[in-house]
């Protein structure tokens, strides 16, 4: 019978070695990182994902139709982006929905929505005037901020746009609104589609 | 003694006819019923039984099927072997198991000793087991040891009249005993079946296993009553309740234990052919703690065939001195094996006795008186320096004494005094004589030996021989570079601190007494070793039991192979090397069991205290628990203890010994696992529907993937066990075994073939994952390959912890 040495020899590790196993390491959470981020993004940019997320979150009508932009669900939080069909859409509504236990990270939420939000870039949309009304949103009688203004997008003509920003608490949610809207009838439109939302709890 | 006829066959048959028999069994043998209760009925096979059944009462028939065949196919295959094992060992038991001597119609009988009857006439001779309760008939004197009764080792003479008890044995003498007192009368019967009622005895190793499973079934109740809890607070299905019991209950390594007693009755069948009888289960892992050997000279190093070789006569005639010598040879009636070998080489009358003294190893000689000579007085034959002081010897019958003991010769004194010896003091004496003997080496003794020292064992000699004739014997037999000899007459002036130095420092031990040979052994225990004694005589009962393991040979004495754990067949004392390694081999395969055994149980549990703390959900489904159990662990671990090689552990707790590989693979398998769940359960979520919650996040895929990472790192595993090539090594030691990589690979390939084949995938419950996905944990698991070994190498949770792992 053949006998098995009881003692385990001693192997000197050098610091390539090390280093090469830290490497390996970082390559395969890198790779598990990169495709996690891909699949963010790719699942983000699907349109019948982001608007399945914007109607998950809030009921709308756009006219002549909508399309999915951007769509994110992220731990309970959704943000969803549509737009009116056709190339360059008149129409763009931004919808999210936070659970109010998130309250905390309520702030860094709003900074990235706002970061996001319609007709945020001066340079795009020029804000001719600013105004509050108090109009009804998911039942609920909120302060609504309307900017009046000239949007200018590369390669078309200055148009004359409105944006809608809105937020309303209901039950364990935050909704935030955020419309925008150009073209002939921009006012008209932003009221009719602001009046089509409807939350969805 | 002649006038003793004993009972008729009229007198037997009517006794037969009316019951009183001797015709009690005592089981040689774990019986059936008790192979069948400890297979079947065990706490945790009724967990999975009452789990099987919630699951046929949940309409998951695969799930019920899966966990009854499971178990089945465990009790199935443990009951079959044993069986097996327990036939082989009840038919060796049969064949070694001792005869009597009756007295029937006038003549003697050779016996089964069933078949003894109430009022049968017995025969005992020294080294005879008293098989029933009687009283002494006829004139004949023994000496009994009646310390398996009473625990006292003082002889007990018996003569006419007085009783001996079953379970006792002869010393020296001859004697008739009347059975009065037979089968479960007996006081050996009572006293064995009380014993085996009440006193179960576990090895070493099964003690800690045994801790190991309670703490784990601890664990499982805990984890059980956590369950219970949430299954009434948080209102979830049954479905899922019963699952995660079924998971944990697989957390309790409850065949473990099982499988521990069914590889040591292998490992005795196995023996078997080695011609060594293993008379108790605990043997085979005694073998294999044991650090120092005792021998027994004769029967150990020397054949046992004692031949006369020179006799030195002392103021009579050689012719004179061969006549008597014949004569106190052919007259004794406590004959041993110098008495045979001066029969051999003095031809002598048997005459008639007036007085015996016979020998024992306490006494070291025995004495005769003649009824018919025509001087009266009494011979004594015995050991010189024992028979000295009472014999005035010149010196050149010393030195003459002296050159033969360092030959190696056995050297007796034979000596006459006038007075009639009724009692053990001696007076003055006249020297007849010295007659000197040879005990032929073993032809393997000088390879026995270099076995034990092999097999990592100390060999210490102790014998009732002059200590020069053992020294000169272990000499010729290449016994050890450094023979320290120490004897009896000098033990007996030390003290016990010097006793017990000796003890540890001598390897030769000469003119020992039976009470001294105890003595040395409880002393080496006492030291801390773990002693194992060979012996063959009835001088050697009482070191046998001391032992931490008695081994006897065949040729012994009935006592001395009835106490031992060990008879080596055939008085095959060359295989007793081999049969150390043969334990070696088997406690390593369990250790090596164990330690898989163990980083699945460890794995298995962090995991699911990890995954409820950092999801709020439970990892793995019965069936996937099942998957990672059989194809990590337990195909694994039937081929371990095969293939399992012998050799030297360090001598410390199984749980201890196994920290250095047991840990780190713990640690770094749960951590790699669950960040693969963890990633795997991120994708989830994010491929999660938007109108569906957190909630009802399908789990599947990162169980599948968990099932995936931690079936490739167990596999992984088993080369870290066994280590093919020194790229492995890093947890144990280089085994150049490559059969354990082999079965690793095959099992891989086993259960890629689950992954890809719906219907089995579908059957274990797991989910599709792409080839990318199989590869991306394939290089995982690489790559905790590569972190573990460093982890080993480096000992950096030994310089963590700041301890020593290995």
């Amino acid at each position: 019978m053949k006998e098995i040495p009881s003692k385990i020899p001693q192997y000197r590790v050098t610091i390539w070695e090390t280093g090469a196993i830290l490497l390996g390491a970082i390559a395969l959470v890198g790779v598990g990182l990169t495709g996690l981020a891909m699949k963010f993004l790719s699942n983000a940019a699907t349109p019948q994902r982001a608007e399945a997320i914007a109607r998950n979150i809030m009921s709308y009508s756009l006219p002549g139709g909508s399309q999915g932009l951007l769509g994110l669900n992220i731990a309970g939080a959704k943000v969803a982006l549509v737009a009116s069909e056709g190339n360059e859409p008149d129409i763009q509504l931004l919808v999210a929905r936070i659970p109010i236990e998130q309250e905390t990270r309520k702030r860094q939420i709003e900074r990235v929505l706002d970061a996001i939000s319609l007709g945020a870039d001066e340079e795009e949309f020029k804000v001719r005037k600013t105004r509050e009304e108090q109009r009804s949103l998911c039942g609920e009688s909120i302060p609504v901020t309307i900017k009046d203004g000239q949007l200018k997008v590369a390669g078309s003509p200055v148009k004359p746009a409105v944006t809608y920003r809105a937020t309303v608490k209901l039950e364990d949610s935050r909704y935030l609104v955020n419309l925008l809207t150009s073209g002939q009838n921009a006012e008209q439109k932003a009221a009719e589609v602001f009046a089509s939302l409807e939350c969805q709890q | 003694m002649a006038e003793l006829t004993g009972l008729s066959d009229q007198e037997v048959r009517d006794r037969q006819l009316a019951g009183q028999t001797n015709n009690v069994k005592l089981p040689t043998s774990r019986s059936y019923t008790r192979i069948l209760r400890e297979n079947l009925f065990t706490f945790v096979n009724a967990v999975f039984f009452v789990i099987s059944g919630v699951f046929i009462l949940l309409r998951r028939p695969t799930d019920a099927v899966f966990v009854a065949v499971i178990i089945f196919s465990g009790v199935v295959i443990g009951i079959a072997q044993e069986i097996w094992a327990k036939r082989q060992l009840d038919q060796i038991a049969l064949l070694t198991r001792p005869h009597a001597t009756v007295i029937r119609n006038g003549q003697e009988l050779s016996i089964d000793p069933c078949d003894i009857v109430l009022g049968d006439v017995l025969l005992l001779r020294p080294g005879d087991q008293v098989l029933v309760d009687g009283q002494i008939v006829g004139e004949g004197r023994v000496e009994i040891d009646e310390s398996l009764l009473t625990g006292e080792s003082d002889l007990i003479p018996k003569v006419i009249g007085e009783s001996v008890y079953s379970g006792s044995f002869c010393v020296s003498g001859t004697a008739y005993y009347q059975a009065e007192k037979i089968g479960a009368d007996t006081v050996a019967y009572q006293l064995t079946m009380g014993a085996r009622e009440f006193r179960q005895v576990y090895t070493p190793l099964q003690l800690e296993i045994n801790v190991v499973i309670r703490v784990l079934l601890l664990l499982a109740s805990f984890l059980w009553l956590l369950i219970g809890i949430s299954f009434v607070s948080r209102s979830q299905t049954l479905n899922e309740v019963v699952q995660r019991a079924a998971v944990i209950a697989g957390l309790i390594p409850a065949g473990l234990l099982l499988a521990i007693t069914l590889a040591y009755a292998m490992g005795a069948v196995r023996m078997l052919g080695q011609n060594v009888l293993i008379q108790q289960t605990n043997a085979v892992e005694s073998l294999s703690n044991v650090d120092i050997l005792c021998l027994d000279k004769t029967g150990t190093l020397t054949t046992n065939h004692i031949q006369l070789e020179t006799l030195y006569p002392i103021g009579i005639s050689e012719a004179e001195l061969r006549s008597r010598l014949g004569d106190f040879a052919a007259s004794t009636e406590s004959g041993n094996r110098t008495s045979e070998a001066i029969l051999l080489g003095c031809p002598g009358y048997k005459r008639p006795i007036q007085a015996e003294i016979p020998f024992s190893s306490a006494r070291k000689w025995s004495a005769i008186a003649f009824a018919d000579f025509k001087e009266t007085g009494t011979y004594v034959l015995g050991a010189p320096e024992i028979l000295m002081s009472n014999v005035a010897l010149n010196p050149s019958v010393l030195d003459y004494i002296d050159q033969q003991v360092e030959q190696g010769l056995r050297v007796v004194l034979f000596a006459y005094t006038p007075e009639i010896l009724e009692k053990s003091h001696l007076p003055e004496l006249k020297p007849l004589g010295i007659a000197c003997f040879s005990d032929q080496l073993r032809p393997s003794a000088q390879e026995t030996l270099q076995g034990f020292a092999k097999a990592g064992i100390t060999v210490k000699i102790i014998s009732g021989d002059n200590q020069k004739t053992v020294a000169a014997l272990a000499k010729q037999a290449g016994f050890s570079h450094e023979i320290r000899v120490v004897s009896g007459a000098e033990l007996a002036l030390m003290e016990e601190a010097q006793f017990a130095q000796a003890a540890r420092n001598c390897n030769v031990f000469g003119r020992i007494t039976p009470q001294q040979k105890a003595k040395l052994v409880r002393s080496l225990r006492d030291a801390g070793y773990y002693v194992a004694m060979t012996g063959d005589g009835v001088n050697d009962v009482l070191s046998l039991k001391q032992a931490n393991l008695g081994i006897a040979m065949e040729s012994g004495s009935k006592a001395t192979r009835g106490i031992a754990d060990i008879v080596l067949l055939k008085d095959s004392f060359e295989a007793l090397p081999h049969t150390f390694l043969e334990g070696q081999r088997i406690r390593n395969g369990i250790r090596d069991v164990m330690k898989l055994f163990m980083v699945r149980l460890c794995c298995v549990a962090l995991l699911i205290f990890a995954v409820a703390i950092v999801t709020d959900s439970f990892p793995l489904l019965n069936k996937h628990s099942a998957i990672v159990t059989l194809i990590g662990v337990g195909i694994p671990t039937t081929f371990i203890p095969i293939w399992a090689q012998p050799g030297e552990q360090p001598k410390r707790s199984l749980v201890r010994s196994m920290l250095h590989f047991v840990i780190p693979s713990t640690i770094s398998i749960t951590l790699v696992s669950l960040s693969v769940y963890l990633l795997y359960l991120v994708s989830a979520a994010l491929d999660l529907p938007p109108n569906v919650g957190m909630t009802e996040l399908d789990f599947n895929i990162p169980r599948t993937a968990l099932v995936t990472i931690l079936v490739f790192c167990e596999l992984l595993l088993i080369p870290f066990l066994k280590p093919p090539t020194t790229a492995w090594v890093g947890g144990e030691p280089l085994n150049g075994d490559w059969r354990y990589t082999f079965v690793a690979l095959i099992l891989l390939i086993v259960y890629l073939l689950i992954l890809f084949i719906p219907p089995l995938r579908l059957f274990f419950e797991l989910s599709t994952i792409d080839v990318y996905d199989c590869v991306f944990i394939g290089l995982v698991a690489l790559e905790w390959c590569l972190i573990v070994r460093w982890m080993w190498r480096t000992r950096f949770l030994d310089r963590f912890l700041g301890v020593n792992l290995e």
